[in-house]
């Protein structure tokens, strides 16, 4: 057998044979068909369609064989279809290619084959169609032509099948164009339609036929035309007609009416799409049709207006420059209408030469988008050549795609007028010679006119820059400040007078007008110096002032008449000699009161005559004399008397005294000669002494205990008596009266026998005929002291004395109960122990007596520092554990976050104590509480038992000493009965406060109270506002460093001590930062009239930026030193700063204090020259570090501000800048010592190395 | 451990050996008062000393100033005993320069512990 050898295009031919798809398809009729004709044109009784795959031949259709296929090695097509003639095998068997072929040899018997090539369009040969016969023969000519037909019929058939497949590929592509199509037009909002040339629609979309109101029927055709408004009807359909006719588009606009009856109208526009179809849309535009009329109406109206109106109107074409300008415009001006060419250049050459400048760039501004509208006021010249003002308004109405404008439309308004008389009024306003001002509500000026800056003396800007109730006097400041307010409540001053504080230090007196114009915030003030006219009035006041007063308090009577006899005025002492009161006086004549026999005294004086030396009588209201001594004068004016002045002196007493006297002198001696004999037989001495200080009398007692006899003491100075004499005895003597006057005073003195002693003395002053006199009550206390200071020295050898035997005691006991020994035998061990017990107890009586002794002598001494409660409190219960234990008591503590000013370690004494006896007294299973909590500004430490509580009639005496209830249970006994005594002396050691609460049965509550402030050692209070229960770090810090804190737990605590000012400020320690936005927003908007400075700790700023104002200061976390100096910043905020820094570039400046952070100096920073002018007048700083480029004024302006103040005319200066400074610049910017460092170049050292040798040698001066 | 007792008070000396030996297991050399204190402390080397207060003739703070001077004795640690309890004279002795300062009467069985404490 031969195998056939594979085509030359076999690939290719593969290729082609896998498009027509149809390798292991089913059978199809039409090939069925062609095998069919096949076997019976050529009567085989087998014929195949045969596909010669790469290894198989495969069988589209078979006729008479039942296999699919075959390889392709024993196939006879594999041999076909090597050429285009058809192969013909006569007899298999005589063919060497075939003969041993298994199809050959075996089923399907073939012995002839005839195969016809399938000839693709392309050449290449897929298969055979081919009759087989089970015997040898040949085919006649006709049957081979059948078979190559049927064969081409083949392939045609192949072909068919393959379009048929194309047909359906593209049908289905098809359709999903057509449904996207669809669905887009059936979404769109824009009518759709598709129609022909004539018109008739074939399609309409949803919208189309919403907004023309008809069904799809209703849009074919041309039945759209029905709904089209009858009157627009034809005219659309010419329209169409035009459109179709000259290939254009089709456009129209007409109205649709609505099944409803309503019309809307239509934008309809369709263009050609290809020989006979058109596509269109359909828009409804009813609504911009609405704008559009409306918008061309309103223009028109406008149009009317601004012909009517006052105001001129224009719209100037860019590009043309061509204007259209109203009447108004021109009449203005005083021109007739149209005589202006409207254009631009018209306008121009109008414009006032001065005020062109301005005109332009807020033209520019406008052009240029810098400016939302333009307007400005300048002169135009009118026609009669005056130049008229005009306020001109306008804005660009159209631009280019650029931005450029195109149209400009604007208003004249004429406010010649108004300019004028403001022109007026600022003429007026700066010749005043009166102040005049307008003032802003908010304490600034806002317009100042010269005489400010003549009478003041202080620059127009500074005068507007500085708050001015700076300048007003400090004492007048309320004042003026309320007066403020009733203005701004809208009432008006009249003659306001108050001080102002001008430039070269003097104070000028100004009397205020001033109405309020509170709408606008603003006072209209017009103020007159009224320094001279003050100082003149003030002056006399001042004189007259002092003369009445010096009648007013003259023991004289002084009375003043009128010529006829009528009282103008009488002193104090008149009024109180003769019982009058003032508004008596008045209805008095002077009759009523001098004798009558005095009117020819009274004629002559007012003849011209000055009595001296008068003596009359005067009678009291209640009718008694008086006798009086004086001297009377009488005053003129243009010779005729106007008023007589009388002074005189009571002698009524001095005359009866006389005769008195006498009477009592015998009283006297009586009396005196048994005080006499008293202070003879006084047990203490007694001593009176000149003022000079020389001894006038001494009593037997003052002999003995001085040691003198009575001849050696009296006349010798009192200071010879000291053991050693002061070297300015005169001063010291002076001193000594002042300070032990009235006092019991301690003086060692030298006795006769030359022994030194102590003696009390008693000093008082007395008065005698002689003049004032001084007595000592004196007394030996030599003794006493000496007792005194044995008991002291006892105490303290007590405690050595006692301690030493004990500490053998004990001792020796704590080693044989401690087993050291061995076991003591049963008896023995007992006893020992009793021993031991009863050695402790006499040790803690012996401590306790101690402790008592100094607490009594104030000899304990007690170390304030910051005490925790919490601490405190545990430290205490550690201590009685054991004890408690034992009798089987739980002990409750609750966390406090107190810390007070205290001895901690004698308040755990008293609350060891408290706890010892709440065990004590308590049942085995109970509890025993102790706790501390703030009440007000005190802390209170509770103890509570649910013991057997204490008996009414013995609480009162809990607190003495050796006090214990009687009691049979042993446990209370082994105290030494002082504890109690010990804890109130220690706790009013405290300025505490110590007590009991209890009722017999229940239990006990001891309390203890201590003030939670105590004098601060820095004056620094802060209130601590934390949401932590216990001492916090920042407490801890805070008390450190001798402030006192006041800690707040609730909000109405806060509020509370901010406007009680009891504290200096506030911090506030939180773990949420949004917690404290929110307090710091409560704070803020409580509004209260003390603005307390705040600090907060926290973790972030966020919470808090928007509050960073000078008064909120923001410190993280942990940062000590950062906090302390918060606390110190507002603690001295009154002082001025080290160095005061004034820069605007944020970075720089944290550079500039990151440099001298190190330093310790108190910096502070300005970022404007507003704010550094503001805080240099705070607190003067040391030295001032300036840039000169600021936001506000700059460095020189700064400098001009500064310089007019005294205390900163010396200030020294440091100025920081990038700026190259000539001479002059330099000169202009110097205060006190200045020196100039540049930015930049120098490196970073030499700032710090600047500021630190500036504020060296400051110290130096 | 070798420790020095200085107390002019027989018994407290005694109570103290008994305590230090008995209780804490350290050799203990016993010194009459300060100058005989010194010279022990000097020839003997002790690891530390518990000095009395209250002294005739040279008392605790003056034995401890002496020790401090000389350069054979500066190093040994010095433990104070004091009858004397007030507060502001503890912390005066802790001053001059105590390891530690122990109140009479002290508690015997705890002694070396409290004075190991105080050396630590």
């Amino acid at each position: 057998m031969i195998t056939a050898p594979l085509p030359h295009d076999e690939e290719r031919r593969l290729e082609v044979l896998r498009s027509y798809a149809v390798l292991d398809t089913p059978p199809e009729k039409g090939f069925d068909d062609i095998t069919r004709l096949a076997a019976l044109i050529c009567e085989v009784p087998i014929a195949l369609v045969s596909l010669v795959d790469r290894n198989r031949q495969w069988f589209k259709s078979r006729f008479g064989l039942s296999a699919h296929e075959t390889p392709r090695d024993i196939a006879f097509c594999s041999h076909a279809i090597l050429g285009t003639a058809p192969l013909i095998v006569g007899d298999a068997l005589q063919d060497e290619r075939f003969h041993d072929n298994p199809l050959v040899a075996g089923d399907p018997l073939i012995r002839f084959y005839a195969g016809a090539p399938l000839s693709a369009p392309g050449g290449e040969r897929l298969g055979t169609l081919c009759v087989i016969d089970r015997r040898p023969r040949a085919l006649t000519a006709g049957q081979l032509e059948g078979l190559e037909i049927l064969a081409r019929h083949v392939i045609a058939q192949l072909e068919l099948r393959n379009q048929t497949a194309r047909l359906a590929r593209t049908a289905r592509t098809l359709s999903e164009s057509e449904d996207r199509f669809r669905l887009l037009s059936d979404a769109a909002p824009v009518g759709i339609f598709l129609a022909t040339s004539d018109g008739r629609r074939m399609y309409a979309n949803p919208e189309l036929r919403e907004i023309s109101g008809q069904s799809v029927e209703q849009c074919f055709g041309l039945g759209w035309l029905d709904s089209v408004h009858q009157e627009d009807r034809s005219r659309v359909l010419a329209e169409w007609q035009q459109a179709v006719e000259q290939e254009r588009e089709f456009r129209a606009e007409f109205r649709s009416v609505l099944p409803d009856g309503s019309e809307r109208y239509l934008l309809s526009r369709a263009r050609r799409a290809d020989e006979k179809h058109w596509v269109g849309a359909s828009n409804d535009i009813t609504e911009r049709r609405a704008i559009e009329l409306a918008l061309a109406d309103g223009e028109q109206r406008l149009r009317l207006v601004m012909e009517g109106s006052a105001d001129g109107y224009y719209d100037w074409n860019l590009p043309t420059g061509r204007m259209r300008i109203s009447g108004r415009w021109e009449s203005m001006l005083g021109y007739e209408a149209e005589e202006i060419t409207p254009h631009i250049d018209s306008w121009t050459s109008l414009v006032h030469p001065d005020d062109r400048p301005h005109v332009w760039r807020a033209l520019e501004e406008h052009f240029e988008g810098r400016k939302h509208s333009y307007e400005t006021t300048y002169r135009l010249r009118t026609k009669s050549g005056t130049w008229r003002w005009i306020l001109d308004r306008g804005k660009v109405v159209s631009r280019d795609p650029g931005g450029k404008p195109l149209r400009f439309a604007g208003t004249h308004t004429d406010i010649d007028e108004k300019k004028r008389a403001e022109e007026m009024l600022d003429r007026f306003f700066s010749l005043s010679i009166e102040m005049l001002c307008v003032a802003g509500l908010d304490g600034y000026f806002k317009r100042v006119n010269p005489a400010f800056e003549k009478i003041l003396g202080y620059s127009t800007l500074e005068l507007l820059t500085r708050p001015f109730l700076d300048l007003v006097h400090p004492d007048d400041r309320e004042r003026t400040q309320k007066e403020l307010e009733r203005l701004g409540a809208g009432e008006t001053t009249l003659r306001f007078e108050n001080r102002y504080l001008c430039a070269d230090g003097s104070i000028r007196w100004i009397a205020w007008t001033a109405s309020p114009y509170v709408e606008e915030e603003l006072v209209y003030a017009a103020g007159r110096d009224i320094t001279e006219a003050k100082l003149t009035a003030q002056t006399l006041a001042e004189s007259e002032d002092r003369y009445r007063d010096l009648f007013e308090n003259a023991t004289d009577l002084i009375q003043s008449l009128t010529p006829d006899g009528k009282f103008l005025y009488v002193n104090r002492a008149w009024l109180q000699t003769l019982g009058y009161t003032k508004d008596e006086v008045a209805q008095l004549h002077m009759f009523d009161v001098v004798d009558p026999s005095c009117k020819e005294h009274f004629a002559r004086l007012l003849a011209g005559e000055e009595l001296n030396k008068v003596v009359t009588e005067l009678r009291t209201k209640s009718g008694e004399k008086r006798i009086v001594e004086g001297n009377v004068s009488c005053r003129f004016d243009d010779g005729r008397p106007v008023s007589t002045r009388g002074i005189f002196r009571d002698i009524t007493e001095s005359r009866s005294a006389e005769q008195e006297l006498m009477r009592s002198n015998e009283t006297l001696r009586a009396r005196e000669s048994a005080l006499r004999s008293i202070v003879a037989s006084s047990l203490s001495g007694i001593v009176t002494l000149s003022r000079a200080g020389a001894i006038a009398s001494v009593n037997a007692a003052a002999e003995r205990i001085l040691g003198f006899k009575e001849e050696e003491l009296l006349g010798r100075d009192v200071v010879s008596l000291l053991p050693e004499l002061p070297e300015n005895i005169a001063e010291f003597q002076r001193r000594s009266v002042d300070a032990s006057l009235g006092k019991v005073t301690e003086w060692p003195v030298r006795r006769g026998d030359g022994r030194i002693i102590m003696v009390e003395l008693a000093l008082f002053e007395f008065e005698t005929a002689e003049g004032k006199q001084l007595a000592g009550n004196i007394q030996d206390v030599s003794e006493k002291r000496e007792v005194e200071r044995m008991k002291r020295e006892f105490v303290a050898t007590v405690s050595h004395e006692l301690r030493t035997p004990l500490t053998s005691i004990r001792g020796s006991l704590d080693l044989l109960t401690g087993g050291v020994f061995g076991q003591l035998p049963g008896g023995a061990e007992e006893v020992a122990t009793i021993a031991l017990r009863n050695t402790t107890r006499l040790i803690t009586l012996i401590n306790d007596i101690l402790d008592l002794e100094r607490l009594d002598s104030g000899k304990l001494e007690l170390h304030f520092g910051a005490a925790e409660a919490g601490t405190m409190m545990l430290a205490a219960v550690e201590a009685v554990r054991a004890f408690a234990e034992q009798n089987g008591v739980a002990i409750e503590v609750l966390p406090s976050p107190a810390i007070v000013r205290a001895d901690a370690d004698r308040l755990i004494q008293v609350l060891v104590n408290l706890l010892s006896n709440a065990v004590k007294f308590s049942e085995a299973g109970s509890v025993v509480r102790v706790e501390a909590r703030q009440e007000d500004e005190e802390l209170l430490f509770r103890v509570e038992d649910h013991g057997r509580g204490i008996p009414s009639d013995y609480l009162q005496r809990v607190f003495d000493r050796f006090q214990q209830v009687e009691s049979s249970d042993s446990r209370t006994k082994g105290g030494s009965g002082l504890g109690l005594a010990i804890c109130k002396a220690i706790v009013e050691q405290h300025n505490g406060s110590i007590g009991v609460i209890s009722e017999e049965g229940t239990g006990s509550v001891f309390w203890v109270r201590l003030p939670l402030v105590v004098k601060p050692a820095t004056g620094i209070r802060i209130g601590l506002f934390t949401s932590s229960a216990e001492a916090t770090p920042v407490a801890r810090l805070l008390y450190r460093e001798g402030h006192d804190v006041l800690p707040l737990d609730t909000w109405r605590q806060v509020r509370a001590a901010v406007e009680a000012r009891s504290v200096t400020m506030l911090i506030m320690e939180l773990s949420d930062d949004a917690e404290a936005g929110d307090f710091l927003s409560r704070l803020r908007s409580a509004q209260m009239d003390y603005p307390v400075p705040i600090i907060v700790v926290a973790s972030s700023t966020d919470a808090i930026r928007s509050f960073d104002d000078n008064m909120t200061v923001f410190v993280p976390r942990g940062r000590d030193r950062e906090l302390l100096e918060a606390v110190r910043n507002f603690a001295e905020d009154r002082g001025g700063p080290d160095v005061l820094i004034v820069e605007d570039d944020f970075a720089l400046l944290g550079l500039m204090q990151k440099q001298l952070a190190g330093d310790d100096l108190r910096i502070r920073v300005a970022r404007t020259g507003g704010a550094a002018v503001a805080m240099a007048r705070k607190g003067t700083p040391r030295l001032m570090v300036l840039d000169i480029g600021l936001p506000d004024i700059d460095g020189f302006d700064v400098i001009s501000i500064l310089s007019q103040d005294e205390r900163m005319r010396t200030m020294p200066l440091l100025i920081y800048t990038g700026r190259e400074l000539d001479d002059s610049a330099r000169e202009r910017l110097t205060l006190g010592p200045t020196r100039f460092v540049a930015k930049g170049i120098n490196g970073d050292t030499q700032f710090r190395t600047a500021v630190l040798e500036m504020l060296e040698q400051i110290c130096e001066c | 451990m070798r420790v020095l007792i200085i107390d002019d008070e027989e018994d407290v000396r005694r109570i103290a050996v008994l305590s230090l030996v008995n209780v804490g297991k350290m050799d203990v050399i016993e010194a009459v008062n300060g100058s005989d204190g010194l010279q022990k402390a000097r020839s003997m080397q002790p690891d530390a000393i518990l000095l009395d207060v209250m002294m005739p003739s040279m008392d605790g703070p003056a034995t401890l100033a002496a020790l401090r001077a000389e350069e054979s004795t500066r190093h040994i640690p010095v433990v104070f005993v004091t009858a004397r309890v007030m507060s502001s004279e503890i912390s005066k002795l802790r001053e001059l320069g105590a390891q530690g300062v122990l109140t009479k009467p002290f508690n015997a069985m705890t002694l070396p512990a409290d004075l190991r404490n105080c050396l630590t």
